[in-house]
């Protein structure tokens, strides 16, 4: 399973690849297909269930649009 | 390969962070020059009237904005530094600030002269009075000690291609209020693409339009190289290669220099002179001769200048750096010795 965090900005999305890594949470970046509400949409991806990154995310001041599970690794 | 080239972009943002002591990188604006990321704030904080304090020796990149805001009536107040005397050159800026002030905008170190101002103080005064502080360290920047957070300094403007190490075509801006700035340029950020609407949020707001990012990565390396050697260790080189200049030179009779002695303190390794008897582009073209590059006028900063008293000609300007030697810096002591 795998976690994908939906972020708007390719600068946030860096931000936020750095601080899941300060807590270990290993992450990488990935171009999303566009979204219907704002378009271009970069994840964060986690490959496994990781409950406290969102916070870790939010506390960091990083918005976090959508979380979408998915299969694979 | 587009994220790849991203990276690129966030590990500048990320050094250049670091080194000028900000805490979030994504503050950090990647802008073509000091003069655009200057424009950028000038106009977001005084295109709806207000005054600025800026100091007597500033460049055209803070004057020149100011002016195309108000070209009858100058929308700025001038304050005079006293280099070596702080405590004279914060009341000075203390004493043109008035009710319709809303910002201080200062150069950090001079670039005709290389004296640095008290930007840490002036922030304070600035605070004390409820208004911004722009610091223009375009020659500062790389050369000394610098933390905009804790400086205290709203907006710290610069160029990469000088003591950062960087190339032409790049410049920096840092954010430390989260005030939203006016673009100077709309378009594509590659973010709410969607939305006709330019994004709210740093660096994506100020940065339209595809980026220049091979300059960029040469700037990452260039402040990368600075972190490794330290900014403590460069100013200290700087100034004792500064020293042996200003003493060699002092020693000259026709040599009239016009940066402060290096016993003034911090200061940039800069030192504006004339030679008695010789036109300044003459005396470049000279050193030009033996090797040694200058330059000479008035150096974007006709206001430096007045009040050095050296318009309208202007001055002969050595710069040196990191990579000089004291060997060269006397080599250029004893060809002063003989010019004619």
């Amino acid at each position: 399973m795998q976690t994908l965090y939906a972020i708007g900005s390719i600068n946030d999305a860096m931000r936020g690849k750095r601080l899941l890594e300060k807590y270990g949470i290993r992450a990488y970046i990935q171009k999303l297909s566009s979204d219907a509400e704002n378009g271009c949409v970069y994840g964060l991806a986690v490959t496994s269930s990781v409950p406290q990154a969102v916070s870790v995310l939010k506390q960091g001041g990083v918005a976090v649009r959508e979380v979408r599970e998915r299969e694979g690794s | 390969m587009s994220l790849a080239a991203s990276e690129q972009l966030y590990l500048c943002r990320e050094r250049a962070a670091t080194f000028l002591g900000l805490s979030d990188a994504r503050r950090v604006v990647l802008m073509p020059n000091c003069t655009t990321a200057l424009n950028t704030v000038i106009q977001s904080l005084l295109r709806h009237g207000g005054r600025a304090v800026i100091s007597d020796l500033e460049h055209n990149a803070v004057v020149r904005p100011l002016h195309a805001l108000s070209p009858s009536y100058p929308c700025y107040d001038v304050a005079h530094v006293s280099p070596g005397d702080d405590d004279a050159t914060v009341d000075a800026f203390r004493r043109a600030i008035n009710s319709k002030t809303k910002a201080i905008i200062c150069t950090h170190a001079s670039n005709v002269i290389g004296c640095v101002l008290p930007v840490a103080r002036l922030a304070m005064l600035a605070h004390e009075h409820g208004i911004s502080i722009v610091v223009d360290a375009a020659q500062s920047a790389g050369h000394v000690p610098l933390r905009v957070e804790q400086e205290g300094i709203d907006y710290l403007c610069t160029a990469g291609h000088k003591g950062l190490g960087g190339t032409m075509g790049t410049g920096l801006l840092l954010c430390a209020r989260e005030d939203a700035l006016t673009p100077l340029v709309y378009g594509g950020t590659g973010s709410f693409s969607l939305s006709p609407e330019q994004p709210e949020t740093l660096p994506d707001r100020l940065e339209s339009g595809t980026p220049n990012v091979s300059g960029v990565c040469a700037l990452r390396a260039g402040i990368e190289h600075l972190l490794t050697i330290g900014i403590e260790r460069v100013a200290s080189y700087e100034h004792s290669l500064y020293t042996v200049l200003y003493n060699g030179l002092r020693t000259i009779e026709r040599v009239r220099m016009y940066s402060p002695s290096p016993e003034c303190g911090t200061m940039t390794p800069v030192l504006s002179l004339t030679v008695d008897g010789m036109d300044v582009q003459q005396t470049a073209e000279r050193l030009a001769r033996y090797g040694i590059a200058c330059r000479a006028g008035l150096h974007c900063a006709p206001l430096a200048h007045k009040t050095i008293g050296t318009l309208p000609t202007g001055t002969v300007r050595l710069s040196l750096g990191m990579t000089n030697t004291v060997t060269q810096v006397e080599a250029i002591v004893k060809l002063f010795k003989k010019i004619r």
